[in-house]
């Protein structure tokens, strides 16, 4: 622990102010209907709703995990993240959101009970998603722990502790109405630093020839391919976070807040292009000015911190603070609100379906408490060491590799039976999970044994079973016809 | 009658499916291009002593970005045309 930075502290204090006084201010409404309290009443545009998709994905890994490999692995590693970002948002944007939209459900979860309507596949899924989720917490406060005691001079216990309870504040007080628009300061904070942070090292270096050749004459494989890595590597990350992107439930869930497929779809380009000043403009000069300035940093994770530090007033370090928390935050309330709405929605409900409006509320906010509580636990005496990147990384594969093809065979695929996606989500999982704990693949590389059987079960499980009822093909009509009221909207606009 | 409206719903479905072809072959063509890069990586292919694959599979993305712009407006009018060929037909 070192001194404490007043100036930093106060302007990160400043910031969780403002976004707990706009948790609270949307109190109220959260809480008179459960529908506005998960989906932000389906109110919001499409910009705000893709700077909102964008937060809730970039995490302690977009703002400090990928950076710090990229500075330790090779940029090459990064520009994959980038390409899979970007690729896989166009693909959900293609792919899901139009059909998602118009299914018209809360959640991932809703859609598979739905459309592969046997007992199990809601508890199943549900578990497995607050699973992930709850995992993906840990590295979550990891990051807040170590920035709070990089910049703030606060010991790591306490910042992880300070980052859980303040999440912990608005989410469970505000719902997904304070998360939208909290998504949306954060959002600007945070690209704003790391895009300042890429011009300062470009400034510093004299653009990019002055910058490539400082940080390659101190890094020299820094842009090659790095000849330590196998190229399995290079394509488990690539494909672990393209599945993801457009698998993960909580962009699902930010599919569903457009306000018609046509929104859904212009969200999921703005997405793209933010991803681009996110994922590659900004990566590239803080990585380059990394290398060039900082060649020896003990842990890469801090690449953008001993910038910062060292080339920024103190004011600058606390927006910087502010942007990685914000990131951390927007992040974590996402995935509480999606545990709590699994917990509460598909699995309590599931045993007890008659619970009043008030007590689905209060079952939300309590296992919104319990989860940070045990997440905190774990990050504190469980996975300290482990690096933030490789966390994030290894757990979209896994939700990608349970998810990718009974979501895309459920849209697209009117054959695809209950049974066949039940088998594809369990076999996706274990595959996955077995094969990471068994560690006989390059690391991440077990998304692909994992897709590929995932792939064959739904397919051949939905072959060997009786074709799909009345209703289940109903709904994949559902999700490819306009309805009405859309039909009368483009013929409006295109005549 | 359970039997003739199930068939009209796969018959329904089908077209929609079959029709919307585009979005589908738009979104393959993105793996399978990014499948050729990634054979590239696999078989270390360089270009002027330069390594292209990861590269090339940057331009590829933001070529699909690009792409997924333009369909903004022509997934409207392709869609709104569709409906307007099945309602009609109905």
């Amino acid at each position: 622990m070192g001194e404490i930075q007043y100036v930093p502290l106060s302007v990160t204090v400043g910031y969780f102010a403002l976004v707990t006084i706009i948790g609270i201010y949307y109190t109220r409404k959260a809480t008179s209907a459960l529908d506005e309290y998960y989906v932000a009443g389906r109110t919001v545009g499409p910009i705000i709703n893709a700077i909102a998709v964008v937060m809730a994905i970039g995490s302690a890994a977009s703002f400090m995990g990928f950076l710090g490999m990229g500075y330790k692995l090779g940029f090459l590693l990064t520009l994959c993240i980038s390409a899979s970002a970007i690729t896989g948002y166009v693909w959900t944007q293609f792919m899901y959101s139009g059909p998602l939209r118009r299914h018209g459900k809360f959640t991932l979860v809703d859609f598979l009970s739905e459309r592969y309507p046997t007992p199990y596949i809601r508890p199943i899924s549900a578990l497995l998603i607050s699973i992930f989720f709850f995992a993906y917490l840990i590295p979550q406060y990891k990051g807040g722990g170590v920035v709070a005691d990089s910049l703030l001079g606060l010991d790591f216990t306490t910042g992880v502790i300070l980052t859980a309870i303040i999440v912990l504040v608005y989410t469970s007080l505000g719902g997904m109405w304070a998360v939208t628009w909290n998504a949306v300061i954060q959002g600007i904070v945070a690209l704003s630093v790391l895009l300042g942070l890429s011009v300062t090292a470009f400034y510093l270096l004299g653009g990019w020839n002055g910058a490539l050749i400082a940080a390659t004459q101190n890094k020299p494989l820094l842009m090659a391919i790095n000849p330590k890595i196998p190229w399995l590597l290079y394509v488990g990350v690539y494909t672990a976070i393209f599945i993801f992107m457009g698998t993960a439930p909580h962009v699902v869930m930010r599919a569903l807040t457009s306000k018609t497929a046509r929104t859904a779809r212009l969200t999921m380009a703005i997405v793209s292009v933010l991803a681009i000043l996110l994922y590659f403009v900004s990566y590239v000069g803080i990585i380059l000015g990394g290398a060039a300035f900082f060649p020896k940093l003990k842990d890469p994770d801090f690449i953008v911190v001993e910038q910062v530090k060292a080339f920024w007033h103190p004011i600058g370090a606390g927006l910087t603070v502010a942007a990685i928390m914000a990131a951390i935050m927007s992040t974590t309330d996402a995935m509480l609100l999606a545990i709590a709405a699994h917990i509460q929605h598909d699995l309590i409900e599931l045993i007890k379906p008659d619970i009043s409006e008030r007590t689905k509320v209060i079952i939300a906010a309590s296992v919104i408490i319990v989860a940070s509580i045990l997440a905190i636990l774990l990050t504190l005496f469980a996975f300290r060491a482990e690096l933030i990147g490789v966390m994030v990384t290894l757990l979209t594969g896994a939700i990608g590799s349970s998810f990718f093809w009974p979501l895309v065979l459920g849209i697209w695929w009117p054959r695809a039976t209950k049974w066949g996606g039940l088998f594809g989500v369990l076999s996706g999982s274990i595959t996955y999970s077995t094969l990471e704990l068994m560690k006989v693949l390059p690391k991440f590389a077990a998304v692909f044994p994992a897709l590929i059987i995932s792939f064959l079960f739904t397919v051949l499980v939905s072959l060997m079973t009786s074709p799909p009822s009345k209703a289940e093909l109903s709904l994949v009509l559902r999700m490819h016809k306009l309805s009405d009221e859309e039909y009368e909207q483009l013929k409006a606009r295109y005549g | 009658m359970e039997d003739a409206s199930t068939e009209e719903i796969i018959r329904e479905l089908k077209e929609y499916i079959s029709l919307r072809n585009p979005a589908i072959w738009n979104s393959l063509i993105i793996v399978i291009l990014s499948v050729v890069a990634f054979t590239l990586l696999w078989k270390d292919v360089k270009i002027f002593g330069v390594s292209v694959a990861l590269w090339g599979l940057f331009a590829i993305s933001i070529i699909a970005m690009i792409q997924s712009w333009i369909f903004i407006v022509l997934m409207d009018r392709f869609e709104l045309d569709v409906e307007k060929k099945l309602r009609g037909e109905r």
